[in-house]
């Protein structure tokens, strides 16, 4: 323990002497960093009040439906934690240079083994943790939780439970590298994609929100009786259920209910955790031997050559040296295990969603509850776009790594790396975009004029982002991080995220009354015109060239600084 | 070739470089010498545009590194002391995408990499990923990557730290060859032994100024002067 804690010192004091150095532009990003977080807890908090509010008042779902909708996205959230931290934690345990340097000294890998999970743990944990914080405030101050419950939830319930994802995600982990030594690393992430995917699709397709629903209106009008009856079976078996039971027995005044589930939460961490320190004490040194084993053999089998388009001797219409940089980008992507396997992860998942989205069969006669649907639709589609974005583009420019050396001290204008990466990013999506804009309001809305309006928007939203994560991937690069996962979890990256979702939820409020009102005349009035259309659209160009415009100008100033 | 006039870099209220003038003529092969720290890497950064001076002027060929940025580094080719390669590309590749990123014409590349590969030994490895190489084979493909577009002047940062006899002759090699060709060469290096070898001239940087600038021959007269070693003169000026 002495030794953990003498590291930990170390590891501290190196951190804290990072972060209080004294550079305006350090502490600029510091103190922004606190403001855009502190705003973005506050506003989701408003918003999980407000979405409660109209769920059981305007909506009148009930409560039991309401619990069952948080289930469901605490599930989500559960499982991409996990999923982020399998990720995350192989490059912090298997590829981490200081791991290296630990493993050299006298210390046990045990000891290495939890002082960098738990590294990991809170690498990864801000923005659930901000996310989970806001839900239980909202939902505390909804149903009048004394001011106590909320300390008690956040730190005795809610980061429990993310541990526990990251508990599973570390025994998976720690066996999934042990059996690459009879299975290749190939087939492994394959499979713990496809259970991945396999496991969200399962769980939606079986606590499907719209099966609730309809459940749920039997009972009308005791929308608020206990339904559980109406459960899946393995429904109890999960972290999330219990956390949404408790706050339904807390909410109810009923302590002691409530306790019980929390109990089992609580239980349930106890016992994964031990068996992680048990697996890590077993595990961790002889994984990390044919983790080493692995990376040393498979690639000296292989020899690699490119021909086609992404030969680098090859012509292109491009000017050479924008064509060789892009050509160099894609080799790098399609030939780093962890870029394409995740990109392959992604669109499975957008896949399931547009399947899923394209067999609704929803029909609104009120023109608030059609722009409520039509706009749900367009900023699950912007999210979308956001977290590819802020996976694959915020670590470009990091990407550049150790070796942007070559380019700077190269006859050749930043600008162009940058506006190359951008281009590529900005195509490749708003290809996805236009497809998910497509599917999705197609399937709902008739209307060739609204559908015409979505592209022309999600377009420019497209541009703004794919702007604001390269621009803020650039003055927030880690040029001495290989792993661009770890990049796409960074301070900078959820700061990126966040003002990300502040331009959505701005571009949304813009719309809101222009949508309403067109939807009022082709519901209540039955014209259908498309000059409505300029206004909210000159609205969405102006902010759009605001955000990319102060997006570039920051990331390409910071490609001029020093290296 | 190379001019530095009165340059001086600081970070903070840190002087890295302070005030240094350098003048380094064609076909020059110059040795820049120092202690760990004393300011060599930074003014080769400021040279290769990776740094900008807090004062002072850097002319590559004539042209300024700050105003005609393009120009200058088009006429330059610079290893660093830590080559960091892509990993995910090959050695030919990465040749081929320096040479790209100079303008160079594909089959022109593949002419030269033909060249290259042989002068440097490097065929064996050379479609392999760059993650795999040693601290050698890195070495050696940044410095035949350097060379792809034939610059009039090469900056190399410590070239021969950490390479074996074979590699350290092959670089030295390659090294002669184009000082016997009429290209500049600036070297920043510890080893005294290459700097007696290669140089022509050399400078002497200690605490971020210069305090020897001269002929290899001056600085061989001091030591005959008090009958030492190079190395105890090193030692001795850089006390």
């Amino acid at each position: 323990m002495q030794q953990i804690l003498y590291i930990l010192k170390y590891k501290i004091l190196s951190g804290i002497k990072v972060k209080l150095e004294y550079r305006w532009n350090i502490i600029l990003k510091n103190l922004a960093s606190v403001i855009i977080f502190t705003g973005f807890t506050i506003v989701s908090y408003l918003f999980v009040i407000k979405l409660i509010t109209y769920f059981l008042e305007e909506l009148n779902v009930g409560i039991y439906v309401l619990n069952r909708f948080f289930t469901i996205y605490l599930f989500i959230l559960f499982t991409t934690f996990c999923f982020a931290n399998i990720l995350v934690l192989y490059a912090t345990l298997f590829k981490s240079p200081e791991v290296r340097f630990l493993i050299t000294h006298p210390i046990s890998f045990f000891k290495i083994y939890i002082i960098k999970f738990f590294d990991n743990f809170f690498y990864t944990s801000a923005t659930f943790f901000l996310i989970g914080t806001a839900i239980i405030a909202g939902y505390g101050t909804y149903f009048g939780f004394s001011w106590y419950m909320y300390p008690l939830l956040v730190f005795g319930i809610f980061i429990p439970y993310m541990l526990l994802a990251a508990c599973i995600a570390a025994i998976i982990l720690l066996l999934g590298v042990r059996i690459t030594e009879f299975i290749s690393i190939r087939n492994i992430t394959a499979i713990l994609i496809t259970a991945y995917v396999g496991v969200v699709v399962l769980f939606i397709w079986s606590v499907s929100p719209m099966t609730l629903v309809n459940r749920a209106l039997i009972e009308y009008p005791f929308i608020d009786n206990y339904i559980a009856g109406f459960d899946p079976w393995f429904l109890k078996y999960l972290p999330g259920y219990w956390i949404t039971e408790m706050m339904y027995w807390l909410a109810q005044n009923h302590h002691l209910k409530a306790l019980f589930y929390g109990g089992q939460l609580l239980v349930s961490v106890g016992i994964l955790f031990s068996i992680t320190v048990v697996v890590g004490r077993r595990y961790f040194y002889s994984s990390w031997l044919v983790s080493m084993q692995v990376r040393e053999v498979v690639p000296s089998a292989r020899r690699n050559s490119t021909s086609g388009v992404l030969d680098l001797y090859g012509s292109s219409v491009l000017p050479r040296p924008v064509s060789v940089l892009i050509k160099r980008d894609v080799l790098r992507f399609y030939r780093d295990t962890a870029q394409w396997t995740h990109m392959v992860l992604i669109f499975l998942l957008i896949a399931v969603f547009m399947f899923n989205v394209a067999k609704l069969e929803i029909t609104f006669l009120d023109p608030f509850l059609m722009t409520l649907l039509y706009l749900v639709f367009f900023l699950f589609n912007a999210l979308i776009i956001a977290g590819i974005t802020l996976r694959f583009v915020y670590p470009m420019m990091s990407m550049e790594g150790e070796a942007l050396w070559l380019v700077r001290s190269a006859p050749f204008r930043m600008q162009w790396i940058y506006l190359s990466k951008g281009a590529v990013a900005g195509v490749s999506l708003t290809g996805v975009a236009m497809l998910l804009v497509y599917v999705t309001v197609s399937a709902v809305f008739s209307q060739t004029s609204l559908l015409w309006f979505t592209f022309i928007t999600q377009f420019l939203t497209v541009l703004t982002i794919v702007g604001i994560n390269l621009g803020l991937g650039s003055c927030f690069a880690q040029y001495n991080e290989k792993n661009s996962v770890r990049v796409a979890s960074s301070q900078g990256a959820s700061l990126t995220f966040l003002i990300v979702i502040v331009y959505l939820l701005l571009s949304v409020s813009l719309y809101v009354p222009f949508i309403t009102g067109y939807f009022e005349r082709l519901l209540v009035f039955s014209v259908h015109t498309v000059t409505w259309m300029t206004t909210p659209l000159l609205l969405s160009m102006t902010l759009s060239a605001f955000v990319l415009g102060i997006a570039t100008t920051l990331g390409l100033k910071a490609l001029r600084d020093d290296v | 070739m190379i001019v530095l006039n009165n340059v001086t870099k600081k970070f903070g209220s840190t002087s890295a470089v302070s005030n240094i003038s350098l003048l380094v003529k064609k076909g020059e092969f110059f040795g820049f010498l120092g202690p760990n720290g004393a300011g060599k890497t930074t003014t080769i950064k400021m040279m290769t545009g990776l740094f900008t001076p807090t004062s002072g002027t850097i002319e590559i060929g004539g042209y300024n590194i700050l105003k005609k940025p393009l120009r200058a580094k088009s006429i330059i080719g610079y290893v660093p002391d830590h080559p960091f390669l892509y990993d995910k590309l090959t050695g030919r590749e990465f040749i081929a995408f320096v040479g790209g990123l100079y303008n160079i014409p594909g089959k022109t590349i593949k002419e030269r990499t033909g060249q290259i590969i042989e002068s440097f030994e490097i065929g064996e490895w050379v479609d392999r990923l760059t993650e795999e190489y040693s601290q050698g084979m890195r070495q050696r493909v940044s410095l035949a990557a350097a060379l792809v577009h034939e610059p009039k002047a090469l900056i190399i940062d410590e070239p021969l730290v950490g390479l074996d006899p074979r590699s350290a002759k092959i670089v030295k090699d390659v090294l002669k060859s184009l000082a016997n060709h009429g290209i500049t060469v600036f070297m920043s290096t510890h080893s005294l032994h290459i700097v007696e070898e290669l140089c022509d001239c050399i400078a002497i940087i200690k605490k971020g100024e210069i305090i020897f600038n001269d002929t290899l021959k001056k600085l061989g007269s001091l030591r005959d002067r008090t009958e030492n070693t190079f190395e105890s003169v090193f030692i001795e000026l850089t006390k």
